[in-house]
């Protein structure tokens, strides 16, 4: 090769990288980013398997739904365009929105929605009821699908707008067609955004790019309804098991909202101007204590009332929360959402009352048993929680002992139903979980065959239940799970420990942030 | 030396062979499966054995170690129970950021631990050398994720100088990628140096009053020439040795850098899986981590022979 032939290649290589460089920087400038720190890790990919906080909000990101709740707890249409109900309420039809597609590209059908529905409902506890009240469900066209119940159920579009765990996500009819009991492999979604399967780092990094074809509602986004419209190209989670690490990931701009930043650490955030922080959860989460039913001592409803009376709330929050964002709560359903009631919580849960608490050990005729509490040490809230329980328990002279254990083994280690494997323990719900009756899984009284962990019985709770689920008037159900309420009172199925809302913390140049008890990510736009 | 090669080589196969069989069982003994914890809390019995068969656990354990073994022999670790990936692909994403702050560790320690260790040696009894010793002792009561903390304070927050967590691929620039490993090197590397220049004073120290060393000094030859071809060249094996050691303590320390830099490593993806029992990533990483305990502490006593002509294998 000559020196000219040489140069000439040389010098063309370096135009041409020069070019290259210059082309992805220009298309790395043109892409705008959302750097989020989720609360967990990303572990399982199907919400419907998967009763995880994570896997929820996953699907919130990639998936639709037919309905959905506003920010004044009414339903509203999503996926849906019409719908009718039939007069006495048995029957409904409905009718899908033009043009929605699925990741592939390919049409959403009403034949989709069918199957993603039965799927659903073999592992949700509202699908199970719900589908346990229905005639049948199929398809009437292309785009049109109805369902029939044989018996009265009062919460079908609320079923299908459900906001908690197991979410009614809609998936393409392949995917739906899995097998209930086993993960999904195939994460195609109609949501706003899709699942970048090949930049995911399972344990570090989970990446979201716009859906293109997406086609949002014309309505404001509001809560989880209405116009979903992405308005950033590709969202990044980060995953940081430090809180520390994040927030001072935040505070030096590498990453643009940390969803849970410790508590203790907010004072440090406090003063920068450069960020928000604030309570986008217009409910908050409720912590409870819940016990063993099937064994002694709590087998007996005067010492789990004993319990009860050692409890007020404003000094397990301020172990949870300090004096910030805490309220006293007596509602079973969630303070500020549609069914809280104070039905049946007199004289509990506002000031801690020892004498009350010893004069019911003495009535349950507690003999010294021992009490074993479960410590999610790794779980700050029902950690903290747990020592004010044990130091309340001894207070009024039981017998504790405290087993430590992590969060993850908590509820595995507490469907053990040997006697002295366990007999109490904190633990967490949000409101998306615990504001209606049915949705209320500490609250389900069926025993070893019809209730969580804890097996408590009460008949006239399930009746309750059943009944509410009947209901198809608003006010009725309001009545019905104030009764319900008071029942649980009477019985101390679980001891309310508090409500607090968890603040959040993101970026000044974070905008259009939604409130709503689950991070979404539509509607937000990052300003340069 | 080849046959001595072939021959530890072989003998690291029982080895890790006991180290799969003491995993496998801890992690079925006692243990909560994943099942439990993905079924939930309203999981029937019958539900959450169903979710087990679709995992593969209903196996009899027996049938699952050996099955397990049969693939490792073929070069397949398995795929992780719960997000479905090969335990090869988690790993293989995650390997270059741990071997990178190891590798980098390892050489910052020791290119400051040994010429500081020589200096302390040389230096003995005067300001200088107790400077160092003192540096050292507070370097090696500082528990890593402190300094971590305190180096992401003054560095990232106060001076903006360096990022506060994670990690940039080499491919992805040279810059980013340095910068990223700068404050995770020297949280992990500061106890690591303190432990190396400790054992090199003490070894070096040694070394020095030998009758060779008078000798040299009689003939004439600069300090320099002393204390590097001749003290530390025969002070070389015991601080190979503390390398040796170090370097196994790193892979503890590896996951608490990875946890509070948010680097996404292997350390992190053991202890993850640890916690999620996901129990096919967890016998892979140990069986991999085995593998390189062994061809470490194989390199070590083959580098014996290289500071001391001596050693013959």
């Amino acid at each position: 090769m000559s020196n000219r032939t040489f140069t000439s290649l040389v010098v063309r290589s370096v135009v041409a990288a020069g070019l290259g460089l210059a082309a992805s920087v220009s298309l790395a400038q043109a892409e705008s980013v959302l750097r989020f720190v989720p609360h967990g890790d990303l572990v399982v990919v199907d919400p419907i398997l998967n009763i995880d906080y994570m896997a929820r909000n996953h699907g919130y990101m990639i998936y639709d739904t037919l309905f959905a709740f506003d920010s004044k707890n009414e339903i509203k249409p999503q996926m849906v365009d019409t719908w009718t109900v039939s007069e006495d309420g048995m029957s409904y039809s409905f009718k899908l929105r033009p043009g929605l597609k699925w990741h592939d590209g390919t049409p959403v059908r009403a034949a989709d929605c069918v199957a993603s529905l039965e799927r659903w409902g073999k592992r949700d506890s509202m699908g199970i009821a719900m589908f346990a009240a229905l005639e049948s469900i199929k398809t009437t066209g292309e785009d049109m699908f109805e369902i029939k119940l044989a018996k009265p159920f009062g919460h079908v579009l609320a079923a299908l707008g459900k906001t908690g765990s197991n979410v009614p996500f809609m998936m393409p009819e392949r995917v739906a067609r899995t097998d209930p009991f086993a993960s999904i492999e195939d994460s195609t979604g109609s949501g706003p955004f899709y699942l970048a399967k090949d930049e995911w780092v399972p344990g570090s990094k989970i990446v979201y790019r716009k859906f293109e074809d997406y086609v949002p509602r014309e309505e404001p986004a509001d809560f989880l309804a209405g116009g979903k419209v992405a308005q950033v190209d590709r969202i990044e989670w980060t995953v940081m098991p430090d809180g520390a690490t994040a927030v001072s990931a935040l505070a030096n701009g590498e990453v643009d909202w940390v969803e849970v930043p410790p508590a203790d650490l907010l004072p440090m955030l406090a003063g920068n101007e450069d960020l928000v922080i604030r309570s986008t959860d217009p409910f908050g989460i409720q912590t409870m204590l819940r016990f063993n039913h099937m064994h002694p001592p709590f087998n007996n409803a005067a010492i789990r009332k004993a319990v009860m009376a050692t409890v007020s709330q404003q000094d397990f929050m301020q172990v949870t929360s300090g004096e910030e964002n805490t309220e006293v709560c007596v509602s079973f359903f969630v303070c500020g959402t549609r069914f809280a009631t104070e039905a049946g919580a007199e004289g509990w849960l506002k000031a801690k009352d020892l004498e009350k608490a010893k004069a019911l050990l003495a009535e349950g005729g507690y003999n010294g048993e021992k009490v074993i509490v479960l410590d999610p040490t790794d779980d700050t809230v029902p950690h903290n929680q747990t020592i004010v329980a044990v130091a309340n328990l001894r207070e009024i002279g039981m017998n504790v002992e405290v087993r430590a254990t992590d969060a993850g083994s908590l509820f595995a280690l507490a469907g053990n139903k040997e006697p002295g494997a366990w007999h109490l323990f904190v633990t967490w719900a949000d409101a998306t979980n615990y504001s209606v009756p049915t949705l209320n899984n500490a609250l389900r009284a069926g025993g070893e065959k019809n209730a969580s962990v804890g097996w408590p019985v009460n008949d006239r709770i399930q009746d309750l239940r059943n009944q509410f689920l009947a209901a198809f008037a608003f006010e009725e159900q309001k009545t019905i799970a104030a009764a319900i309420q008071e029942e649980a009172y009477k019985d101390a199925i679980y001891v309310l420990t508090g409500q607090y809302k968890q603040a959040t913390a993101y970026s000044s140049r974070v905008e259009g942030m939604i409130d709503s008890p689950i991070p979404v990510m539509w509607n937000i736009s990052v300003a340069e | 030396m080849l046959a001595y090669t072939l021959k530890r080589l072989a003998a690291a196969v029982p080895v890790m062979l006991i180290v799969a069989i003491i995993t496998f069982t801890l992690m079925h003994v006692g243990s909560v499966d994943p099942a439990s914890r993905i079924a939930g809390e309203l999981a029937t019995p019958a539900e959450v054995e169903r979710i087990r068969v679709a995992m593969g656990l209903d196996k009899p354990l027996l049938h699952q170690f050996f099955g397990w073994l049969g693939n490792v022999v073929s070069g397949d670790f398995g795929t992780s129970i719960l997000n479905k990936t090969p335990v090869l692909d988690l790993v293989g994403q995650r390997i270059e950021p741990t071997l990178s702050i190891t590798l980098f560790t390892i050489v910052f320690a020791v290119a400051l631990a040994v010429p500081m260790g020589v200096l302390a040696a040389w230096n003995a009894g005067t300001w200088i050398d107790h400077l160092i010793m003192a540096l050292a002792v507070v370097a090696f009561s500082m528990p890593v994720f402190l300094v971590g903390y305190l180096m992401i304070y003054q560095f990232s927050i106060e001076l903006r100088w360096l990022p506060v967590q994670g990690y940039k691929p080499i491919a992805g620039g040279l810059g980013p990628y340095l910068r990223h490993l700068v404050l995770p090197v020297a949280s992990l590397g500061l106890v690591f140096l303190a432990l190396i220049a400790r054992m090199t004073r003490a070894t070096m120290l040694e070394v020095l009053n030998q009758d060779y060393i008078r000798t040299a000094r009689a003939k004439g030859l600069g300090n320099t020439r002393i204390l590097v071809l001749h003290a530390l060249k025969n002070a070389a094996n015991p601080i190979v040795t503390t390398i040796g050691f170090g370097i196994a303590a790193l892979i503890g320390g590896v996951v608490v850098t990875e946890t509070v830099f948010a680097i996404p490593g292997i350390g992190r993806l053991t202890i993850d899986a640890v916690i999620r029992r996901d129990f096919p990533v967890i016998q892979g990483v140990i069986l991999i981590f085995s593998a390189a305990y062994v061809l470490i502490n194989l390199a070590i006593d083959l580098s014996y022979a290289i500071f001391d002509p001596r050693i013959r294998y």
